[in-house]
């Protein structure tokens, strides 16, 4: 058996098939600060059920994820996979304590199940949720569940946003800001923290075959449609060269070369930027086992970000910019708070073609303010960069811009707008003419015009199947319920 | 909680019984006499989750209450087609294809709303909360759909005349 003070597990369902940083980190954390802690990754268990027995799995998954069953008898199915859960983890780990990653609302059912299970059999057992899935309806979403599991005693804990610390302090005083209460305080100094420990997981079992990796948290921007800078008090970040040597060091720790930074945005503080850029360049043209990277990205001109900086974006390794573009008109990114014009974007795609950067663009069809001229706008941008096409990777277009009650942009707008019993069927009262039906419309002209332009559209099929189940409760003045917007992957969940 | 049902009854020899249930506490037990749309509006104190409900039809001979022409088409029928069950604000029309109808012989069918003989169609409510359910619903609904085509819709958001639209930028 091993034992342990803590043993972390990455509750299902994630659609990732990469491992998850979170359980990694804390772990360094944790043994940084004398403890003993395993990590088990039960997200991966349940995918690898998906090669073996797909029926089985698709039935679980679907449970976890949603709460039910077409055929009620397949509880048992359910009720015997948590039950195998348990006893693997009372046959494997001796430990005092289980925390659970949550990793999204849709973790929320197996990691209740689990800690009923677990509590049942053996009530001594120290149980602590945390991850932004404990919370509803967002990252700055209500505590209604966690309290719901601790109020009936199922869990004996749980922690509000970063875990660093108060894990710690759950293990050791019981008490203190972000544990059982959502007074979280803010790490502001990333550098300190040890690299994420991944020795507990077998890496080559994963699909990905990449490493998550954080360089910053927070955001310098403030984007309507968007809460994370409501939720994060700062924007955080580690410098260039301490990042360099994170991917360099896990990179001949586990032989994996290719890195995806969980940022909001890479390239916040150009000042760090510049530094890991120069640093990832010397260690690539020193070796053969060249590092690569992705992730999202913000939209700078020249001014900003130099020639030089470009040749040494490439040669750092890289590779896939997502950029929040979201409109080809720049009065409506500056309604957005995007802060880039049409320039800086003429600029920015110019040099990632010179350069062989590949770019993949976020777009929101129907932003409130959006006329149809603005929209006409978004087709000329395309049509401006067609020329580039070969660095798109993708073109992520979307379902319409939805609107949760609760969000920035409801609080904005809500004495001039209807949500019209739905997250995607709102209606702003100063541009009536932009109605679903509308928004609908130009998704359709947009991903059409691009598809014959030549652009990788993400997705298009399945967003227009969405679009034709929405527009059904739609027409119906039915109420759409909050609509799982999140498809095959970990980014995907996080844009969302 | 508040559960009301849309029921379209077809009344031939005087219309089918129906019985509704939530779990095992009985709701409603009455012959449906009148035809066509019949509305019924029902109360449970305690709606505790998971439970069923339950629509059963009774009072059906099979022998004498269905009217045939004389090349054996149904003219008249002693039926029940249930259009739209709501749990409060949750109402369910499509996503009733999803649950099964039991017949009083033991048969079970699928994606079929319309009893036309004695049986239960059992509407199971798989979670404890009733949100999550019917989000997992639509979602079933979503990813089953077979039906999708593109141009229709396309059809449909545009208008038949002009699908063919010309833009230019």
């Amino acid at each position: 058996m091993k034992k342990c003070d803590i043993l972390i597990l990455t509750c299902p369902v994630i659609f990732t098939n990469a491992p998850l940083q979170a359980p990694a980190i804390l772990k360094a954390v944790l043994e940084k600060n004398g403890y003993k802690a395993h990590t088990y990754d039960l997200n991966h268990e349940l995918q690898k059920l998906d090669d073996s027995d797909r029926e089985r799995h698709d039935i679980l998954k679907n449970y976890f994820t949603f709460g039910t069953l077409v055929d009620k008898q397949n509880i048992v199915l359910v009720e015997n996979y948590i039950k195998s859960i348990r006893d693997f983890i009372f046959n494997e780990y001796d430990t005092k304590h289980i925390a659970l990653s949550v990793f999204t609302y849709q973790s929320q059912k197996f990691a209740e199940l689990l800690a009923s299970s677990i509590k049942e059999f053996n009530s001594d057992i120290g149980i602590v949720a945390g991850g932004q899935g404990i919370m509803s309806s967002g990252i700055n979403g209500k505590l209604e569940w966690v309290h719901g599991l601790k109020g009936s005693k199922i869990i004996d804990a749980y922690i509000v946003s970063e875990g660093e610390r108060s894990l710690i302090n759950y293990l050791k005083i019981k008490k203190a800001k972000g544990l059982n209460n959502d007074d979280w305080e803010q790490l502001t100094d990333l550098d300190a923290e040890p690299y994420p420990n991944y020795d507990d997981y077998n890496l080559d079992e994963y699909k990905s075959k990449k490493l998550l990796i954080t360089g910053s948290r927070g955001c310098v921007r403030h984007c309507t449609f968007c809460d994370i800078h409501t939720h994060w008090k700062k924007f955080v970040w580690r410098s260039g060269k301490e990042i360099a040597s994170e991917m360099v060091s896990q990179s001949k720790k586990y032989g994996i070369n290719k890195f995806l930074f969980t940022d909001s945005l890479i390239n916040g503080s150009m000042k760090a930027y510049r530094d890991f850029i120069n640093t990832m360049s010397e260690h690539n043209e020193t070796t053969d086992d060249k590092i690569s990277w992705h992730g999202q990205f913000i939209v700078r001109g020249l001014k900003q970000m130099t020639e030089d900086d470009w040749i040494l974006t490439k040669k750092s390794g890289g590779d896939g910019l997502f950029l929040g573009v979201e409109s080809g008109s720049e009065k409506i990114r500056d309604d957005m708070k995007k802060q880039f014009s049409d320039q800086d974007m003429d600029e920015f795609v110019e040099q990632a073609w010179k350069n062989k950067v590949s770019v993949s663009f976020g777009m929101i069809v129907g932003y409130p303010t959006e006329t149809y001229d603005d929209f006409l706008e978004t087709l000329k941008m395309f049509k401006r960069y067609q020329k580039y096409k070969e660095i798109f990777v993708e073109v992520a277009l979307g379902t319409t811009l939805s609107i949760l009650p609760g969000t920035p942009m409801a609080e904005t707008f809500k004495n001039e707008m209807d949500l019209n019993n739905g997250e995607n069927f709102w209606l702003y009262y100063k541009n009536p003419s932009l109605d679903f039906k509308e928004r609908i419309k130009r998704r359709m002209i947009l991903g059409e015009e691009c598809i014959k332009m030549g652009y990788p559209v993400l997705n298009q099929n399945d967003d227009m199947k969405l679009l034709h189940f929405l527009y059904s409760v739609y027409k119906k003045n039915k109420k759409q319920i909050m609509f799982d917007l999140n498809t095959e992957n970990v980014n995907n969940q996080k844009l969302s | 909680m508040d559960i009301k049902l849309k029921l379209f009854i077809r009344n031939y020899n005087g219309g089918p019984g129906v019985r509704i249930s939530w779990g095992e506490q009985m709701l409603f037990d009455q012959i449906l006499a009148k035809k066509g749309l019949n509305e019924i509006s029902l109360n449970v104190d305690k709606f505790a989750l998971p439970n069923s409900l339950i629509i059963e039809m009774y009072n059906k001979d099979m022998r004498h209450d269905t009217l045939l022409d004389e090349n054996k088409n149904i003219i008249d029928d002693k039926a029940c087609y249930i259009a739209e069950v709501c749990f409060g604000d949750i109402a369910l029309t499509q996503e009733l294809f999803l649950f099964n109808f039991k017949k009083e012989s033991g048969d079970v069918s699928s994606n079929n709303v319309y009893m036309g003989f004695n049986g239960k169609f059992t509407v199971d409510i798989t979670s404890d909360n009733l949100h999550e359910w019917y989000h997992g619903l639509q979602k079933h609904l979503l990813t089953n759909t077979e039906k999708f085509d593109y141009e229709q819709f396309k059809t449909e958001i545009f208008g038949i005349n002009k699908i063919n639209y010309s833009i230019k930028y």
